[in-house]
């Protein structure tokens, strides 16, 4: 097909955003937020037509092209080309930005009231940075759309953001930034090292596997730890939590929803990418490590979500708590385990995504995240609630919606797995099955304080307030106390949600034969 | 005697280097601006006494030491003129040339 | 006749759906402002639970008198990996039972509902929940293996969590939703764990490509290999599991308080929860299982031990509540206590026959509890209550004959209660024999004094209200649905519901006289004691049933279980969470802030060597380059030394 490129698809966000930006566009809120709105739409559905004609049954890479410059590959002499190109796992992944950005844009209607221009562009640059990553096949264009999301990131968060927002971007980048150094340096060793062997400059993902690698066990794990230790403080993989968790729950909700939807994946796709492409060995001796860790953002997480009292950050752990399943599923080294992986990270992106709106949509009327604060908003944002539910039951995990299925084959998948000793994995589903009580825990928790109980004065939709001054201002809830673009967005997470609970092999089926392909080569 | 009245190279290299030091203690220690350019000069002009030296009594034939320290002498005449242009600007703004008191680009 | 259920069979799956597409149908009904009929939501709920009637008497026929025991339709749904899951119908002797009480149990619930919500706002809010409730539970009845089952039983648990919460503006409403569903999160997440291990011994087993995963048909065969394959220990984990999960939906000892909190619920809800779920989900589950209980000693042992501290403490509990609903929520507990000391000692049928027998009079006496509350403007303490038999002397009847069947002295209950004696004495478990009879007693105890106290004796005060017909008629009809069952145990039950190695007994006539006496001498104390002055029994009232005496104490706070899961709650769960908090808070961010500031402290110091002076920069460079001058020329004049 020839209308399907690859790279129109990845650069015609950046594009859109250089058309918002340039002085010809005219500098008007409603035909910006159209614009992007209507241009986030089309490229859904565009990559919608990539999944049409896709063949799920292909081993390797489709729809792969190279960009070129005159003529000349992009650091010929380095060996390194910007080709791009997608299998099952990146299409999932592709789908699941280009939905999530459609939805950010959506929900930024009713949350952005300042600096459109820059924010709309900003937005679909960050698209461009998140499909650059999926679809690169050079491990230095990879690295390039790394760290180029983190310059709208850094703005995204400090501008629209809370008070203190500005300090969180510059810990969150700075922190990502100095982990995203050691995986340079990872990738650097390893483009090197395959060059001192090889004799070829090549910057080529599958040509620098070290599957059947002359290197010493122990000089393949420091590049493996390298680079999982980039990809852990995107995740985030707990102890590297504390810059993400607080980028998050201070960023504006539609970059919330981004970040803790889209930034997880990322970091996973890297390890999947990477670690386990290019290090069976090292990978097959380090999963029990993966397993503990995502055990640990399990339990941790959760543990830490019912110390919580401010909803944004319930929510931010919760979401740490959907990360953890998929971890134990890459690490199981199943391909139950592994395709559970999968599924749960796009799950976990709707779910997660799902909870910020909602949380954001409360904050947004209420203007207070504290628990104490809050209650009985069911009264005054009844679709708020109804919608929300859905989400709440998808992320713990009810059957019929998506999250069911993620969790019920990462939990068989981990006690599927031939890791040896059998007692060691047997515990840690007994562990990861209790985290699914608490999980369970703090969702109803949060949903509990939120909108049951009697409805306090202040949240009467006819109540009358003061503003700092002491000025009588009326809260003026929109009609059931949400609005339109809200309603749609919470809608779409919902009813995708429950599409895939209901119909798993829909998603499934992208990717199976991609991760049988992973997983065989893992076995070698 | 002989040593220090038969001059050779080496004389002229060693009263290069002390007119280099005297040059160099004059940039950093003088509190002048204008001072400071005459020592930068001085500097300067110890290379070019180098380079003559070299020229003179290791390669006589060809003259390329020459020929640097003749651009040398050059470049120190331009360097005076832009600088003292510049000096005379900074006492205009500044109304003094004290070096400890023009910290514009402290960190 | 046979080829219609054979026909209808087949067509399960549209039986099972059925349900979800009146709940679309509902929500499509409600929310048209002008056309939406609280009648036509009604009549589309009954049409679809006498459906399920019919579908559910020709499944009885098809297994009396079907040449093939069971009929059995699979759809593969998830497909992945190892796994392949499949979604599916299976109509045996079991699930035909359990179906039908179900389904005429849910149809006269409904018709109550009409009457007991026909005034609230959200009513079509509850018949959404009620079909969907009603789809969970048909789903999980007809499941066809143990991978269905868990799924239909989680998403009981939500429904059912909606239906507590239907009063979400009520705080204990929506606590005790939140309650039952975190609690039978527990057994969720136990009985997943426990297929899960399931699963990974039959994928490692079976290599068949087209078996069903778990399938029931196929689950004696499972349980025999996995029995031998494994050790004693594996065995035991893997079947205990499912045990824990069945132990939260029946309300056992440590888990029964979400049936006590869960009384905040409307009164039909209550009756699902006290009558339908445990029989559905929890009883259904052990009786399916049982193939895989049997193998193991200890299994059976701890299903008696766990029912028998269940049935005699929530027994004991129930003697001197106040609140009508927490009497029968502890009943509730306590009756099923005695289901699992069935299933323990090995009298499969009786055991489901008692259940099921259970589930009738349990759903009757709180819909008639409930019609009495509704009356007397929700007031729910017995102690303000009396003299109610004057003005409504038909319900007043119909609890005599609820309370005296639940107790033992009448109909079904009374079958129900000779067979598990039968089973107990005929087993010569004498101590057994003497708890079961003590349970009996104090069963026959605490609901006659309920009759007592709430329809004899003194004339309460309370203006009563009146009540709508929906909600009476449903109970005359349970009444004869105790009195058929009490006729079609051989016939029907016995030969549908067995165990092919257990024998069924029944119990001679002597043992029945016996146990009429001990059940007719519980309710003469309680006659006495809160009937007649009689002086000697007035002395045991006020040495016994007063508010100092610690027995008494025990029993009215339910042994503090409540206030020790509150403080483990509070002081463990909660301080670790916030020790988690602290720690991430100020050692892992700490890390993170340390190594910041360090670097800023160095930068401020390296700041401060740029202090604007183009002189010192000039010194700096200096000495720099000199300081790397000596050592390069050291090295030179080191290597020209050692003579490299």
């Amino acid at each position: 097909m020839n209308i399907l490129s690859i790279l129109a698809l990845i650069f015609s966000p950046a594009i859109a955003a250089l058309l918002i930006l340039s002085p010809v566009f005219p500098n008007n809120e409603i035909k910006i937020r159209r614009f992007a709105k209507t241009f986030g739409i089309l490229h859904f559905i565009y990559s919608m037509l990539f999944l049409l004609f896709f063949n799920p049954t292909n081993f390797g890479w489709s729809y792969q092209k190279e960009l070129t410059f005159l003529n000349t590959s992009w650091l010929k002499t380095l060996g390194v080309t910007a080709t791009f190109g997608m299998d099952g796992i990146s299409l999932v992944f592709v789908l699941l930005t280009s939905f999530l950005i459609m939805i950010a844009l959506v929900a930024s209607k009713s949350m952005i009231r300042t600096k459109h221009r820059i924010y709309y562009s900003l937005v679909l640059v960050l698209e461009t940075a998140f499909l650059g990553v999926f679809c690169a096949k050079d491990i230095f264009l990879f690295l390039l759309f790394w760290e180029l999301q983190l310059i709208p990131i850094y703005f995204l968060v400090s501008q629209w953001g809370d008070k203190t927002s500005s300090y969180s971007a510059m810990k969150y980048v700075v922190y990502t930034f100095v982990a995203s150094m050691f995986m340079f340096l990872g990738m650097l060793v390893l483009y090197f090292y395959s060059f001192s062997i090889s004799g070829v400059l090549t910057g080529d993902i599958e040509s620098l596997s070290m599957s059947e690698s002359v290197f010493a066990l122990w000089f393949q794990a420091f590049i493996f730890f390298c680079l999982l230790l980039g990809f852990a403080v995107k995740i985030p993989i707990i102890p590297f939590h504390t810059a993400v968790a607080k980028a998050q729950v201070e960023a504006v909700t539609p970059v919330s929803m981004l970040m803790a939807g889209v930034l997880p994946v990322i970091g996973e796709y890297g390890i999947i990418r990477f670690n386990m492409g290019l290090f069976p060995e090292v990978f097959n001796y380090f999963a029990p490590i993966l397993i503990i860790f995502g055990v640990v953002n399990i339990i941790y997480g959760a543990c830490l979500a019912l110390a919580q009292t401010d909803i944004k950050k319930i929510t931010a752990y919760a979401g740490f708590v959907q990360t953890g399943f998929a971890l134990i599923g890459l690490g199981a080294l199943t391909e139950l385990g592994f395709n559970g992986a999968v599924f749960q990270l796009v799950i976990a992106g709707l779910i997660i995504s799902g909870l910020f709106m909602v949380t954001g949509v409360v904050y947004l009327r209420t203007k207070t995240r504290e628990v104490s604060a809050l209650g009985g908003l069911s009264q005054v944002m009844p679709i708020c609630m109804c919608l929300g539910f859905i989400i709440c039951f998808g992320a713990v995990g009810v059957p019929f919606t998506a999250g069911f299925i993620a969790k019920f084959m990462n939990l068989s998948g981990l006690i599927l797995s031939d890791i040896e000793p059998q007692k060691f994995i047997v515990s840690m589903a007994v562990v990861s099955a209790i985290g699914l009580v608490l999980n369970a825990c703090y969702i109803l928790y949060l949903f509990h304080k939120t909108f049951f109980g009697s409805v306090l004065s202040q949240f009467k939709a006819e109540s009358v307030q003061y503003d700092e001054d002491g000025n009588e201002i009326t809260v003026v809830y929109p009609k059931r106390g949400i609005t339109k673009s809200e309603i749609i967005v919470l809608s779409l997470l919902g009813i995708a949600i429950i599409l895939f609970g209901i119909f798993p092999n829909a998603l499934l089926d992208i990717f199976q034969v991609t991760s049988d392909v992973i997983l065989d080569f893992m076995k070698v | 005697m002989s040593v220090i009245f038969n001059i050779g190279l080496y004389h002229y290299l060693i009263l290069a280097l002390i007119l280099f030091c005297i040059g160099l203690w004059g940039v950093i220690a003088c509190k002048d601006l204008i001072k400071v350019f005459l020592c930068v000069n001085l500097m300067m002009f110890s290379a070019a006494l180098n380079y003559s030296a070299y020229a003179v009594y290791v390669d006589p034939e060809k003259i390329n030491g020459v020929v640097v320290a003749i651009f040398i002498i050059v470049f120190g005449i331009i360097n005076l003129v832009v600088s003292a242009a510049l000096l005379i600007s900074v006492f205009k703004y500044k109304k003094n040339l004290d070096v400890e008191k023009i910290t514009d680009i402290k960190g | 006749m046979l080829e219609v259920s054979g026909f209808l069979i087949n067509s399960s799956f549209a039986m099972l759906l059925l349900p979800l597409w009146v709940a679309v149908m509902i929500i499509l009904n409600a929310a048209v402002p002008f056309v939406s009929s609280r009648k036509l939501t009604l009549n589309l709920s009954l049409g679809v639970s006498l459906i399920g009637i019919i579908f559910s008497v020709c499944a009885l026929y098809f297994c009396l008198f079907s040449q093939n025991a069971a009929a059995e339709n699979n759809l593969l749904w998830l497909n992945t990996g190892d796994l392949r899951v499949s979604l599916g119908t299976l109509v045996d002797g079991l699930s035909a039972v359990i179906m039908l009480f179900f389904s005429v149990i849910f149809f006269l619930v409904q018709v109550y509902s009409y009457g007991y919500v026909k005034e609230e706002k959200n009513f079509h809010r509850f018949f959404i929940f009620l079909n969907l409730l009603n789809f969970s539970l048909t789903g999980l009845i007809l499941s066809s293996n143990l991978v269905q089952t868990v799924i239909f039983w989680e998403l009981s648990g939500v429904f059912v969590y909606f239906l507590i919460n239907y009063w979400y503006t009520k705080k204990s409403a929506s606590d005790a939703a939140k309650k039952t569903y975190l609690i039978n999160k527990i057994g969720d997440a136990a009985l997943l764990l426990g297929v899960i291990g399931l699963i990974y011994f039959s994928v490692i087993f079976s290599s068949a490509e087209n078996m069903i995963l778990l399938s029931y048909s196929n689950l004696q065969f499972t349980a025999e290999t996995l029995y031998s394959m494994v050790s004693g220990k594996t065995f035991l984990i893997i079947a205990m599991l499912p045990v824990f999960g069945a132990m939260t939906k029946c309300a056992q000892f440590p888990f029964h308080s979400w049936v006590v909190d869960a009384t905040e619920a409307p009164a039909p809800v209550n009756a699902i929860l006290q009558g339908v779920i445990p029989v559905a989900t929890g009883g259904l589950l052990l009786m399916r299982l049982y193939p895989l209980f049997v193998l193991s000693t200890e299994v059976l042992a701890w299903l008696k031990i766990v029912g028998c501290i269940s049935a005699l403490v929530f027994a004991y509990v129930a003697m001197s509540q106040n609140n009508i609903k927490k009497i029968f929520a502890y009943s509730t507990a306590s009756q099923l206590g005695l289901f699992f000391v069935a299933l323990g000692i090995g009298a499969y049928t009786g055991a489901g026959y008692f259940l099921i027998s259970h589930g009738v009079l349990k759903v009757l006496l709180v819909l008639t509890a409930g019609v009495v509350v509704c009356s007397m403007d929700n007031e729910n303490d017995i102690k303000y209550w009396g003299g109610l038999r004057q003005s409504m002397p038909g319900v007043a009847l119909i609890f005599l004959l609820g309370s005296g069947a639940l107790s033992g002295l009448l109909f079904s209950g009374f079958c129900a209660n000779t067979l598990l004696l039968a089973n107990f004495y005929l087993q010569d478990n004498f101590i057994w024999t003497v708890v079961i009879l003590f349970v009996f007693f104090m069963s026959a105890y605490y609901l006659f004094r309920v009759y007592f106290l709430v329809f004899e004796g003194e004339k309460s005060k309370i203006e009563l209200k009146k009540v709508s017909n929906y909600m009476k008629c449903p109970l005359c009809f349970l009444v004869v649905i105790s009195i058929a069952m009490a006729f079609c145990y051989k016939k029907v039950f016995a030969s549908l519901v067995y165990f092919v190695s257990l024998e069924q007994v029944s119990l001679s006539d002597g043992g029945k006289v016996v146990m009429l006496f001990i059940l007719l001498c519980a309710v003469y104390i309680t006659f006495r004691l809160y009937m007649s002055p009689y002086s000697k029994f007035m002395l045991i009232k006020e040495r016994v049933l007063n508010k100092e005496n610690l027995l008494y104490k025990l029993s009215y706070n339910c042994f503090y279980i409540e206030e020790v899961n509150k403080f483990l709650l509070d002081k463990f769960l909660m301080k670790f969470c916030r020790f988690v908090d602290f720690i991430d808070k100020y050692i892992v961010n700490g890390v993170v802030v340390i190594l910041g500031l360090t670097t800023r402290v160095f930068s401020y110091l390296v700041s401060k060597l740029q202090n604007g002076n183009v002189q010192s920069y000039l010194a700096y460079s200096v000495f720099i380059l000199a300081a790397i001058m000596v050592v390069i020329v050291g090295i030179y004049l080191l290597g020209s030394l050692v003579g490299v």
